[in-house]
């Protein structure tokens, strides 16, 4: 498992840095997409701690996540409306629920364990 | 938590997803903020230019304005006296000469333009120098020359009189007359003797025949009247002062 994280990691980082940069109006589409993925992870890395983390629910709430937001800012552009500052705060608030959560949970079953 | 080899090719592909949107996302941030600066910094420097040319249109109106209330003065003056009427006169026809007025007749305008298309092709190739195919400060210099030859009473470049304090100079891209700055095209204006003055400058040999030679557009236009604006500063002598043996 850690081993698969350290590969994916390495690789996504060299192709990151080896890929062309992409025109500067467009960063706010992959910025969006970014915050997305990262509160699916965290939302999974909770979901573990509470023992009901289910794969296809990560997979597909990662892809959703990201391709929604895209779309989301793409239509409040269109709409003169900055959507994706709703986004993000809405990612960011889930991202810091989730870690306290998790937190609680990661102590908790700590304690248990330490119990046991 | 299940873990097969699925489980772990998925885990490592998200991963891979996620560090490359990181990763790319800085490196577009990073390269994207150099450009914001420049973009930033020739802003400021048009929101300068610009304010530059406030100030010199405002300038430009209130010398106007001077003129006129000069002229007010003027003839204010001429309707009291019949004395003070002749000096108006005498003065009119001196500010005539000086260039001071707008100046309306008979004349002849002349376009010149840099070469274009074909020869810049050329140019590309580096088969003649560049140099050859614009006009220079030295090209207007004799074109105005030839015409006071031809007895033109009244000259402009682009709308800047030629008078007796006017300089045409180069000034690195530009030719700066009357202190203004231009480039090509220039349209040169000539009051006098139409008919005399463009048999004169399509002399063989003459310098707008060796412009075209170079392949500079060169086209001349008889007008039955042209209107000449006046020298638009003021003509100042801070050295000189009249002399009577």
């Amino acid at each position: 498992m850690t081993i698969a994280i350290v590969i994916g990691c390495i690789l996504g980082a060299l192709v990151g840095i080896l890929a062309p940069t992409i025109p500067y109006q467009y960063s706010k589409y992959t910025a969006v997409a970014i915050m997305a993925a990262f509160d699916s992870v965290v939302g999974a890395i909770t979901a573990m701690q509470q023992g009901n983390f289910n794969m296809k629910v990560f997979v597909t709430g990662f892809f959703t996540n990201g391709l929604m937001s895209i779309v989301f800012t793409m239509f409040g552009e269109r709409l003169d409306v900055d959507i994706y500052l709703a986004a993000i705060f809405v990612f960011v608030d889930r991202i810091f629920k989730n870690i306290s959560i998790a937190r609680r949970c990661f102590m908790e079953n700590k304690e248990k364990k330490m119990k046991e | 938590m299940t873990k097969t080899k699925g489980t772990k090719i998925t885990i490592g592909i998200i991963c891979f997803l996620l560090m490359f949107m990181v990763t790319w996302q800085i490196r577009t941030i990073s390269v994207s903020e150099s450009e914001i600066l420049r973009l930033k910094n020739e802003n400021e420097l048009r929101d300068e230019v610009n304010q530059w040319k406030d100030m010199y249109n405002l300038a430009m109106d209130k010398n106007s304005e001077l003129r006129s209330k000069i002229e007010e003065y003027q003839n204010a003056s001429s309707e009291s006296n019949a004395t003070v009427a002749l000096i108006k006169k005498e003065l009119d026809e001196a500010n005539l000469l000086a260039g001071l007025v707008d100046v309306k007749g008979p004349g002849i305008r002349i376009n010149l333009d840099d070469t274009k298309a074909i020869n810049q092709i050329a140019i590309e190739a580096g088969w003649y120098d560049p140099n050859v195919f614009v006009i220079h400060d030295s090209d207007l210099l004799m074109i105005a020359n030839e015409l006071r030859a031809a007895g033109a009473e009244a000259i402009s470049i682009n709308g800047q009189r030629i008078s007796s304090q006017t300089e045409i100079r180069c000034v690195g891209p530009v030719i700066s007359i009357n202190g203004a700055k231009y480039a090509a095209p220039f349209v040169i204006e000539a009051l006098g003797d139409a008919d005399y003055l463009t048999s004169s400058m399509s002399l063989r040999g003459g310098i707008l025949d060796s412009l075209k030679q170079a392949s500079i557009d060169v086209t001349i236009d008889k007008e039955e009247e042209i209107i000449i604006e006046r020298y638009n500063r003021a003509l100042t002598n801070k050295y000189a002062k009249p002399f009577e043996k």
